[in-house]
């Protein structure tokens, strides 16, 4: 029978909390997840400083991920992994999700409530504009860290990280760890995009200096990164000609800024807001669509995961209102 | 001797072409610098010199081209390309030698279309590529446009190449399994007044053979287009304008031409040929017996038949090889900007502006929607005296996006997903060689391929045949022979993204790995993946994969994908994760196992 009362669209922290609070609140819920394993990117943070507000405890990514992934198989909720949404369409008592998965091929799904939490993914530095050549050694931070945690490659000997955004200082951390030299964080504003506990375990601690208002302008090397330009930036973050100077590294890892995913949410021409690039909410979580609801980074950019829970936890029970009135209207 | 030397072929005395000369030396000495001298080769001008700037490099160049030699050698020095020159390194024979009646130099759109052509002979045909794979350079560097032939001037070789080509596409289409979509181009005027060439637009519709041309007034052009800003009072839409894949379309010509017997022979690149007669004239015709080849482990020589030099940017340089040099490539470099697909319903097909070219010598392509829908601008020009330097630059990106960005109301430079640089190989003249080596039997010259030269591959892939196989007869005394099991049709990868829902539920039936989405950007399969690292040329790079079947071109530009497709060659070819390369030599995607990995490898 593939009628759900909810649809989880994303198993990291946020659909995880919200397809356990719809569940154990008696709603039938199920959670695609298009990577093997759930948890999201929380299975590649494996520093720690999760769980503080959640837990009273510190917790590293995974624990953190762990504790819901357990208590969601506890509860025998639907879980389809490796598995893709293509399209999402309004039908009359609800949503038909379109899915796909190797093992049960294309199908379509029904339910009540949507719940989006796709999570978010990296600026690139083709949207900064960094220009020069294209060569290997430009990671986002995100990819650097799955390098590192997940496939034990180190992306790079040498390397400047550019933003300081929270994975970018944790990334500079852990790099150095692993043996490569950071030369330095570069950033375009006056003060740090991460945590100030961040700036202090990841850098100060380990001795990285962090430049503010400078920036990368362009990367060389044909196959391999051979050095980078950086420049100064004034206060509307223009580049200030004359002051480039060119770093030798092999690397460049950029924490430049997250963006909400919601390209499947656009599916269903969920209205976005384009200061958050998140769907536009009202106080319960819900879109624009009734019966659609955005929470985590899917809606807006998080600092803690901790928040992240929380907030899908109000999108759930928003998201079960929802369903118990339409169940009653339906008689 | 100089009349001897051109015989009947000169169509100018020998004194007329000299006083040509002279008047020619007279203006460059004028306008461009006192150092600089003409000299007559073949029916080409050569011009020496030296001056400060490449920019008077190549006005020189141009200002040669005005008169009526039929090429120009620009051998103008200036402090940055003196190693452009000195690159011949002649080599003796060497141990081991392999027997082509084909050798193709260039592993380009061009190259792989000619030698597709000619794998309908019984002939042993390879091409001989520098890279690690084809479609590297210019053939992956453009905006994959099907051009329809108006732009290009009346009565060029180009002209005729492109109407020819276009016509052939629909056919190369289905075989190869490429599709195209023919989405037709708008010529856009912001005058009224302009309306008056509107005649000598119908008149050189008919005098090239063109179909499909029309007057549109501005209701139609904002019908067609409804998110172009105002100003525009009238335009010319060409429905035979059409978008490709230009790196598809590259290496599926490549794969049928292995599946049909050639040979591709990658990271080969040619460092030397043998003329055996050195002091080859026009009457008394010189052949190249040997090309000597450098590849990764070794050097050897290879004994053509017949070769064509298909080598894009480096054809100049190739003919100096075989001694033939009677044109020069001045590289022109332009900039692209591909934005998100989210924003692929603002335009619908090609437009172009005029009167708001960036220079003359683009094709004025300016806003595009490519084949996958992601909406390119550009591309721009810029003269270099670089032949591969593929850097981008923001002061003349920024350019370029200021021009172009308002002509679209809601295109957005936040929007973009990436950019790149692509370098045209053009020639003085700015038309098309597609000719036998006038001083050299077993010789043609594909040259100067730049824009339309991807919509024209197909018609110069049929002219090289023709010229191939009168050639063959001269040099044999005998007739190429069809080869009786050619196959025109190449099978593409499954394109998963495209299918309808019942093709895709039958496809994971017969191919579980088609149910598993890869590159979610762009939603490409591990089997797609799979069936690219399996196709009839070796395909071992991110990059490589990415060509085939673009996993990674989408918003996250690999971010999420990279690393599986890692996983995947690793898994598949067995590379070592810590060996695998974005696009082959130095470019390994990761410096090293970290300390734990490395100690428990």
């Amino acid at each position: 029978m593939n009628y759900y009362d909810s649809i989880v669209i994303g198993g990291g922290p946020a659909g995880l909390a919200a397809a356990y609070q719809l569940k154990i609140e008696g709603a039938k819920v199920l959670i695609l997840e298009r990577e093997a394993r759930l948890g999201g990117i929380l299975k590649q943070c494996i520093h720690d400083g999760f769980g503080l507000i959640e837990f009273n405890k510190v917790l590293t990514g995974p624990e953190y991920a762990d504790y819901f992934v357990n208590a969601v198989k506890s509860t025998k909720i639907d879980i389809m992994t490796k598995t893709f949404v293509t399209d999402l369409i309004k039908t009359e008592k609800g949503f038909h999700v379109t899915i796909v998965n190797s093992q049960t091929g294309v199908q379509i799904l029904s339910c009540k409530t949507i719940i989006l939490a796709t999570g978010c993914r990296e600026r690139t530095n083709k949207q900064l504009f960094i220009t020069g050549d294209r060569p290997a050694g430009v990671y986002t931070a995100g990819t650097a860290q799955y390098m590192v945690n997940i496939e034990g490659l180190l992306p790079c000997n040498r390397c400047l990280i550019l933003g300081s955004g929270d994975i970018g200082l944790i990334m500079a951390r852990r790099l150095t760890l692993e043996g490569a030299k950071v030369i330095g964080v570069y950033e375009a504003k006056d003060t740090a995009s991460g945590l100030a506990r961040n700036v202090q375990q990841c850098l100060l601690d380990f001795e990285i200096p962090i430049y503010y208002r400078k920036t990368v302008i362009e990367v060389h090397g044909r196959e391999r990164l051979k050095s980078v330009t950086v420049a100064d930036v004034d206060e509307q973050m223009k580049v200030i000609y004359g002051t480039e100077k060119e770093v030798v590294c092999d690397g460049l890892i950029l924490s430049v800024g997250l963006i909400p995913e919601n390209e499947i949410a656009e599916k269903l021409s969920v209205a976005i807001d384009p200061k958050t690039n998140g769907p536009i909410v009202d106080g319960q979580m819900m879109t624009c669509i009734p019966g659609v609801f955005s929470c985590g980074n899917a809606l807006k950019v998080f600092d803690l995961v901790d928040h992240v829970t929380a907030n899908a936890r109000i999108a759930a029970k928003s998201a079960l209102k929802y369903i118990q009135k339409e169940s009653e209207t339906d008689g | 001797m100089q009349n001897q030397m051109y015989g009947k072929r000169d169509i100018y005395s020998s004194r007329r072409r000299n006083q040509q000369r002279a008047k020619l030396e007279k203006k460059l000495k004028k306008v461009i610098d006192g150092s600089i001298n003409c000299s007559l080769y073949m029916d080409s001008v050569r011009i020496t010199g030296q001056v400060d700037t490449w920019q008077k490099v190549v006005k020189a160049g141009q200002i040669a081209a005005k008169t009526n030699f039929k090429e120009v050698i620009n051998d103008i020095f200036f402090k940055e390309n003196s190693q452009n020159i000195q690159f011949n390194e002649r080599l003796a024979s060497t141990a081991r030698y392999e027997n082509w009646d084909i050798a193709i130099i260039g592993g380009g759109i061009i190259g792989c279309a000619i030698a597709r052509e000619l794998s309908k002979y019984d002939l042993k045909i390879c091409i001989i590529e520098k890279e690690y794979d084809v479609a590297i350079h210019a053939s992956s560097r453009n905006d994959g446009m099907i051009h329809p032939g108006i732009a290009s001037p009346l009565g060029s070789l180009k002209s005729k190449m492109n109407i020819r080509g276009n016509a052939l596409y629909e056919k190369v289409s289905k075989e190869l399994e490429v599709p195209i979509n023919w989405c037709g181009s708008s010529i856009l005027f912001k005058t009224t007044s302009s309306k008056l060439i509107w005649p000598f637009f119908w008149i050189k519709a008919k005098l090239i053979g063109l179909k499909g041309l029309e007057y549109m007034p501005k209701k139609s052009v904002y019908q067609r287009e409804p998110h172009l800003s105002e100003g525009v009072k009238w335009g010319v839409l060409c429905k035979r304008a059409g978008v490709t894949s230009p790196y598809k379309m590259t290496v599926a010509y490549a794969e049928n031409a292995i599946e049909n017997g050639v040979t591709l022979k990658l990271n080969a690149k040619v460092i030397g040929m043998k003329n055996i007669n050195k002091d080859a004239t026009l009457i008394n015709k010189g052949e190249i017996s040997e090309i000597y080849v450098q590849d990764q482990t070794e050097k050897y020589t290879i004994k053509p038949k017949i070769v064509i030099n298909a080598a894009g940017v480096y054809s100049d340089l190739v003919a100096e090889m075989a001694g033939d040099r009677f044109f020069s490539i001045h590289p022109r470099k332009g900039e692209v900007v591909l934005f998100d697909k989210k924003k692929a319903d603002l335009v619908n097909g090609i437009l172009g502006f005029m009167g708001d070219r960036s220079s003359k010598h683009t094709k004025g392509g300016g806003i595009i929607k490519t084949y996958e829908g992601n909406i390119l601008v550009g591309p721009n020009a810029l003269e270099t005296f670089e032949r591969d330097n593929y850097e981008t630059n923001r002061a003349t990106i920024d350019e370029m996006l200021r021009l172009k960005l308002p002509q679209i109301k809601g295109l957005d430079m936040k929007d973009d997903i990436t950019f790149f640089t692509g370098i045209r190989a053009s020639t003085y003249k700015e038309d098309f060689i597609i000719e036998a080596s006038r001083q050299l039997k077993n010789m043609i010259h594909v040259a100067g391929i730049q824009s339309p030269g991807f919509a024209s591959a197909p018609a110069i892939a049929e002219r090289v045949e023709k010229i191939c196989d009168k050639m063959y007869l001269e040099l044999t005394s005998q007739k190429m022979v069809q080869d009786v099991n050619f196959n025109p049709n190449r099978k593409a990868i499954p394109n998963f993204k495209e299918m309808s829902l019942e093709e895709r539920n039958k496809m994971i039936a017969l191919r579980p790995e088609y149910g598993e989405i890869i590159c979610r950007c762009e939603e490409i399969s591990k089997g797609e993946i799979l069936d690219a690292l399996h196709t009839p040329i070796k395909v071992d790079t991110i990059d490589g994969v990415k060509r085939r079947v673009r996993a990674g071109m989408g918003r996250c530009q690999g971010g999420f994908c990279m690393p599986l497709v890692m996983e995947i060659i690793h898994s598949e070819l067995g590379v070592s994760m810590d060996q695998i390369t974005k696009k082959s030599g130095e470019s390994k995607i990761a410096a090293h196992f970290t300390k734990d990995r490395g100690e428990n490898k």
